[in-house]
């Protein structure tokens, strides 16, 4: 009798466990009313997304990833998202507090995988495995002031530049009893360290160095204290930027977006502040490639970087895996991402702003879901901008250089942004001198520990 | 024994049936984070994982940050500075207020405007008072031929630069308190001292201070424990630049939690400052005879 009533049990049990859908939390837009189209077309994915997986169930979570702590505040009531969109710069830290899981063996068999550019990967690649699947790019690249450009005689940019012509575009530019500067760098948190290595890889340098397994501080050299150098001109001998130099990331969007800067240098979305906050025309903003640096090594480069779909390391059953997985390509480069392009730019449209991204996509520039992307934001030139020349377009792929491999936002946040900040604030500070000292501890005190580990 | 204990009961019982709820408010958001942060301090936490106990490893590692000792003597400065100008500066406009026969409730509110500014206002505002191009200080101190100053762009001047800001937004509230207790002293020592032939810096020195020093000294406690915490001024100012040079024991905790997500080590520099801020407060509250005073 008791193996009867065991059996029935399990066998309860069983079916009750194949018939439990598997639940799975899938960030909508935050809720506000300017996001109403976004939420609109996402919970109809989400509706489609259940006809097409009867065995999944999704749960909608306001969820967008950001820096101020929201993340970590979900993360600890576990109620983040499965799958989320995060940034480039953060896969080290991400991969580090296990908040991601391995994507390797998923992307391995993807039909799609082909269809992305080689390097679109490169970001969220840690330890030799892919953890994300690139969701939008960025090539870093300059943004100018057309009018001030044209108002101090300063052609617009060629596609090889250099630092010269920057220079030269910058001193004329600026007008400081006028309040103006040449160009405006970040002077403020990690995203000063983000913007400075933007110059030392166009001077030929690189920060880190992997050899035989092990990471090197590598921003003492000859190429990254041009760089350094370069900065301290920026400030002691052109006077060229912001007397005010200590600007975040927004700051300097907002100081470009009130034409106190003629040049600025952005990722994707920070001219979306000089649009939509500060009503600066989108038309009268200038794209050009990052200049090239001098001396023999010196080349055009900025930072590659985006957002990435990864799942959340918190799903620990492989069911809610999987779903996460099926979540993050279905509909993936097809009309349903059309569709969302869409429904931004309404948004957009209704809110009387402009969708102001720009639309870097990972795929190879000939696939054709590229160029219907393109269609649709040259479709609705009152809401939508469709960014660069085809010139630009091709030659920016080439320009790409990806983050540090290692502690990125270490080096970023404790090193370079105080690099940055004494030779903005030190009219006889030694370039080379500092570049030195901030390696040698970025070594000793960051990378020395954590090699260590690897030979333990 | 029994009728007594519940006599006392009746007497007491609903006196402290009031008190619950603010029991309860105290250690749900004090007590409780408090004693969770000291727990913290020997854990290594990643939101959304289990805690692990990891013994000393947090507080060696802040004990062998290099960004520590930065940090401690700028607060050290920046609590230093507060306390010179900060600690007199109330006072002397409270006393001075008090002394004035008419207007006085215009130069009251006058100096309680900069408290009621939203702290996001007010440090927008002084961003533009240091901007070293068009910023107020700068123009004002041209007048006199001084050349214009980086402020919060240098790293000497940024700690200074940032106690003439918070002194600026928070004396008044202290002044406020000044005057209240002011108003405490009694006419009659004043007139004494008047028809005693006594000036008013004498009155001052002889009957105003004395008078107050319970105030003074209780409150020169808690800006100590206010200032020791800075965090708002170099977070939204300089984000603890330039060059580490505006960094406070505070921020870099912050930074521990936020831009490290290392709370465990935030834990840990937070309990230190915690039990220093403790002993401090103990031996000046010993010393200055405040528990005494109170007490009485």
């Amino acid at each position: 009798m008791k193996r009867v009533l065991f059996i029935i049990m399990a066998a309860c049990i069983a079916l009750g466990v194949y018939a439990a859908p598997v639940e799975l939390k899938v960030p909508i837009p935050a809720n506000t009313p300017e996001n109403k189209y976004r939420i609109d077309a996402k919970m109809a994915q989400i509706k489609r997304f259940e006809a097409a997986n009867p065995g999944i169930h999704c749960v909608a979570v306001n969820f967008e990833y950001d820096n101020t702590g929201q993340f970590l505040v979900m993360q600890a009531a576990k109620q983040a998202p499965d799958v989320m969109s995060v940034w480039a710069t953060e896969a080290q830290m991400l991969v580090a507090k296990k908040w991601v899981v391995p994507l390797e063996d998923y992307i391995k068999t993807w039909d799609k995988t082909a269809w992305y550019n080689k390097d679109a990967f490169l970001p969220f690649v840690v330890g030799g495995i892919r953890y994300g699947v690139p969701d939008q790019n960025y090539i870093k690249h300059v943004l100018y002031n057309k009018q001030m450009f044209a108002a101090k005689g300063v052609p617009a940019p060629k596609l090889n530049w250099t630092w010269a012509d920057f220079t030269n575009a910058m001193v004329k530019t600026t007008d400081k009893a006028q309040g103006v500067a040449g160009f405006a760098p970040m002077g403020k948190g990690a995203e000063s360290g983000w913007g400075f290595t933007d110059f030392i890889y166009m001077a030929g340098g690189e920060v880190e160095q992997v050899r035989n397994g092990k990471t090197y501080a590598v921003f003492d050299s000859p190429e990254a204290v041009t760089a350094a150098q370069f900065f301290k001109d920026l400030r002691w001998k052109y006077d060229a930027i912001p007397a005010n130099w200590a600007n975040g990331w927004g700051d300097v969007y907002n100081v470009f977006g009130s034409k106190q800067a003629a040049m600025v240098l952005d990722a994707d979305n920070g001219r979306a502040i000089a649009i939509n906050s500060l009503k600066m025309d989108p038309a009268n903003i200038g794209l050009a490639l990052m200049p090239k640096g001098p001396g023999s090594k010196g080349r055009q480069a900025g930072v590659l970087g985006g957002t990435f779909l990864v799942t959340n390391g918190l799903a620990k059953s492989k069911e809610v895996r999987d779903a996460a997985w099926k979540w993050i390509i279905f509909e993936r480069w097809d009309d349903a991402g059309l569709a969302d392009l869409q429904a931004q730019i309404k948004d957009a449209r209704a809110n009387k702003q402009f969708r102001a991204q720009f639309q870097y996509s990972p795929l190879l520039p000939n696939a054709p879901y590229v160029q219907k992307e393109r269609a649709i934001l040259v479709e609705n030139p009152d809401a939508a901008v469709a960014w660069g020349d085809p010139a630009f377009l091709s030659a920016l792929p080439g320009t790409a250089h990806i983050e540090p491999p290692v502690a990125a936002q270490d080096v970023y946040g404790k090193y370079l942004n105080n690099v940055v900040q004494v030779l903005f604030s030190e009219k006889d500070a030694d370039a080379a001198a500092i570049m030195k000292d901030a390696n040698k501890r970025f070594q000793a005190e960051v990378l020395d520990p954590l090699n260590a580990a690897k030979d333990q | 024994m029994e009728q007594a204990l519940g006599k006392g009961r009746g007497k007491y019982g609903m006196g402290l049936l009031f008190l619950v709820p603010a029991l309860l408010v105290f250690g749900l958001f004090q007590w409780y984070p408090i004693v969770q942060n000291f727990l913290l301090a020997f854990q290594s936490y990643v939101p959304g994982f289990d805690k692990e106990w990891v013994g000393l490893k947090n507080i060696l590692y802040i004990l062998h940050d290099p960004r520590l000792p930065k940090a401690i003597l700028n607060t050290l400065e920046f609590v230093g500075i507060c306390l010179v100008v900060g600690f007199f500066v109330p006072i002397v406009v409270a006393i001075t207020v008090m002394e004035i026969r008419r207007g006085r409730g215009f130069f009251r509110l006058a100096i309680y405007i900069p408290n009621m500014i939203p702290g996001i206002a007010l440090y927008i505002i002084w961003r533009w008072v240091f901007n070293p191009d068009f910023g107020l200080l700068n123009q004002f101190i041209g007048i006199f031929g001084v050349p214009h100053q980086q402020w919060v762009l240098s790293s000497r001047q940024v700690l200074p630069s940032l106690s003439l800001m918070a002194t600026w937004a928070g004396f008044g509230g202290t002044a406020v308190l000044y005057m209240s207790s002011l108003t405490t002293v009694s006419a009659e020592l004043y007139e004494a001292a008047e028809l005693e032939g006594a000036g008013f810096l004498q009155r001052v020195r002889s009957v105003t201070l004395p008078a107050i020093s319970g105030t003074i000294n209780l409150l020169l406690v808690l800006q100590l424990i206010a200032t020791f915490q800075v965090l708002q001024e170099p977070f939204v100012m300089t984000a603890g630049g330039p060059n580490n040079a505006s960094l406070t024991v505070m921020l870099l905790t912050f930074n521990y939690a936020f831009e490290d997500v290392e709370f465990g080590r935030a834990g840990a520099l937070g309990s230190l400052l915690f039990l220093a801020l403790l002993g401090l407060s103990y031996l000046y509250v010993k010393r200055s005879g405040l528990a005494k005073a109170k007490g009485a």
